[in-house]
């Protein structure tokens, strides 16, 4: 133990003095595979690890993260991401090497998992914070706040078996964040709840995030991860495959997701997007109509000439008036499901118009298509402000089919000159 | 928690029981109760003196096998001190041993026992059985993770301990050579105490409580040692 101290260059002391909040070194969780429970007692109780088959969870993990950094963790399901998550929550116990936590852990995985569903809101909100390791009138001090904020009326009062499971999470978000914690660790979504909730409980991370809170971040959703976090983390079968700036790895990590031929499926067009009433004062903010035109002709299937064709996108969209002014995106995929390129209004610094009811409309054109022949969907994003939380995804609401005059192969004409010399 | 009855129940079932086993014993078997007289009640007040003791005993161990295992949650979810939990079968236990030995007092005072001034000593005497039911409670708790049979087997076992505790009989009643098998169950001791307390007025020697609590406290730290070294498993079995 303490010779492992030594070469990795310092000891528990200068962990905790040093403003790092985790420690991995070779952290590794192994479970035992068809053992008995009477084998597994006896291995425990002497100390050992028996000579039963094993699985591998995740070995191997060396991660140092200072205070308020945001750390992404990447990869597909099964490599071990969640155990890691689980690890550092204090939930598992590592099976080697050695992890320190320096700080209070915030967890925003399975919410509401400790909830005792006899108890009403109110006394799972005492329950939870003693968990927490808060004194009582550290929590008389926060009830009225984590009421407030999770909004769910007098069902407070009620037994949460009761509950549906939006004010379930509510509650439990409430709870979890409402004392600033030093880490917070989030799976999967940024955003909890629906609608309105779901912009609250982004903000407030936001605002977590900003107020120098360590965030581990993990989630399938890559642009949100690289739009977050200064390093990320790429598990894959509980391996290390690479940790380091994220915009690297997550390059990285998709090289390798369209080489796993496997992963590749053909995307699926879906349904019309409904129009529906404006969105006064609710909070909310959506897609509300969605067209695809190729050279005038919309549809959901599109036919166009490489080079020659006009692509264009007429999105309309309503929004809260009270909410900031939203970005629209859009995403053009192959026909494997690899984005081959992607456009947003934050990017290309244009600022959306709403009239007084939230109203707006915009429209994106491709002239002269330079896809070359090929089958290929779009999917259009209406996102918040700062072009993290997205309040609606239309995925692949359109294909276009691609044809060519010419033999040039590939998937994409980049602008280009020839000179003879 | 929700019985809309409450703590009625703490003395409803123990009266049913000590109906059913005072007209089993007392006047189906014509058992006599050695050096306590003819008369059914005093069969009766002596056999509820055992039994209140070993109910607690039964209450508490028999949930605790399966303490941790129903909540999996609180093991796999959050971090919960899991030590706390025994503490539940424990306090509920102690409440329904002072509801019971409230109502012996009243019953023994109403048929003529005299009233002891060391009646007030009987939490002190009982004090290390509550260190025992903890203990023990811990110990069936962290089994129970890894033993999934542990309730049936508890179960079976304390059906058996029923009989092997003086609770229809008192220790004297048994030939001198099986005496000493009997002093092997952890319960006798605090039951002998009990009936020699409410109706003689007797407290045991300071050397045999001392015992007593020596013995349930070591029980109780080697309890909470065996769970601290098998408590990192409990994830991975649950």
């Amino acid at each position: 133990m303490l010779f492992s101290d030594v070469f990795a260059g310092g000891s528990p002391m200068s962990f905790e003095s040093s403003g790092d909040v985790i420690l991995a070194q070779n952290l590794g969780k192994r479970y035992a595979l068809g053992a008995s429970s009477y084998r597994r007692l006896w291995d425990q109780l002497i100390g050992r690890e028996g000579n039963t088959d094993y699985f591998d969870a995740l070995t191997g993990v060396n991660l140092r993260v200072a205070a308020g950094e945001s750390i992404g963790l990447i990869g597909h399901n099964g490599a071990g991401k969640s155990t890691l998550l689980q690890l550092l929550c204090g939930t598992l116990n590592p099976s080697h090497g050695s992890l320190q936590v320096n700080g209070h852990v915030a967890a925003l995985l399975e919410l509401g998992a400790g909830f005792n569903p006899e108890f009403t809101g109110r006394e799972n909100i005492l329950f939870s914070a003693a968990l927490y390791g808060q004194q009582p009138q550290q929590i008389e001090q926060h009830m009225q706040e984590i009421i407030e904020f999770a909004d769910i009326g007098e069902f407070i009062d009620q037994p949460v078996r009761t509950y549906s499971s939006g004010m379930y999470v509510r509650l439990a978000f409430s709870i979890a964040t409402s004392v600033k914690p030093d880490i917070l660790v989030i799976d999967e979504a940024l955003a909890v709840g629906d609608g309105v909730f779901a912009r609250k409980s982004f903000d407030r991370i936001m605002q977590l995030k900003q107020d120098g809170v360590t965030l581990l971040f993990c989630s399938h959703s890559l642009f949100q991860v690289e739009a977050l976090c200064d390093r990320c983390l790429w598990l894959n079968k509980g391996q290390v495959m690479a940790l380091g700036p994220s915009a690297e790895v997550i390059a990285q990590y998709n090289d390798w997701l369209a080489q796993s031929a496997a992963a590749a499926q053909p995307p699926q067009v879906e349904g019309n997007v409904p129009l529906q009433a404006p969105l006064a004062a609710t909070g909310l903010a959506r897609i509300s109509s969605l067209q695809a035109l190729c050279d005038g002709a919309s549809g959901k299937v599109l036919y166009a000439r490489s080079g020659e064709s006009e692509l264009a996108v007429d999105i309309e969209f309503d929004t809260d008036p009270q909410l900031p002014v939203p970005n629209l995106a859009l995403m053009v995929y192959g026909a494997d499901g690899r984005v081959l390129c992607s456009t947003g209004t934050w990017i290309d610094g244009v600022t959306l118009q709403r009239d007084a009811n939230g109203h707006g409309r915009a429209s994106l054109k491709y002239p002269r298509l330079p896809l070359l022949k090929g089958v290929y969907t779009l999917s259009a994003y209406l996102m918040c402000e700062r072009a993290v939380h997205v309040y609606e995804a239309v995925s692949h609401f359109a294909s276009v089919h691609v044809s060519q005059s010419h033999l040039e192969q590939g998937v994409v004409s980049i602008p280009h000159q020839w000179q003879a010399h | 928690m929700g019985t809309s009855l409450g703590w009625v129940w703490a003395f409803v079932s123990p009266m049913l029981m000590l109906g059913v086993y005072t007209l089993a014993f007392k006047y189906v078997f014509k058992v006599r109760w050695p050096g306590a007289g003819e008369g059914a009640v005093e069969f009766a007040l002596h056999l509820f003196a055992g039994l209140l003791v070993f109910q607690a005993a039964a209450e508490c161990w028999g949930r605790s096998s399966r303490l941790v295992v129903d909540q999996p949650h609180l093991v796999k979810k959050v971090v919960f001190p899991l030590a706390l939990l025994p503490w539940a079968p424990v306090f509920n236990a102690l409440f329904h041993v002072g509801m019971s030995m409230g109502l012996l007092l009243v019953l023994a005072l109403v048929w003529g026992v005299q009233p002891h001034v060391q009646w007030l000593l009987l939490p002190l005497v009982l004090f290390p059985l509550g260190v025992l039911l903890w203990g023990g409670s811990l110990l069936l708790a962290s089994l129970g993770v890894y033993i999934r049979d542990l309730p049936q087997v508890v179960s079976l076992i304390l059906s058996l301990l029923q009989f092997l505790s003086p609770v229809f009989y008192p220790v004297s009643a048994l030939p001198p050579a099986l005496q000493p098998v009997l002093g092997w169950n952890p319960l006798t001791v605090f039951i002998e105490q009990v009936r020699a307390l409410v109706f003689s007025g007797a407290l045991p020697s300071i050397q045999m409580w001392a015992q007593s609590l020596m013995v349930s406290t070591l029980l109780a730290v080697l309890a909470y040692a065996f769970f601290r070294r098998v408590r990192g498993g409990f994830a991975d079995v649950l």
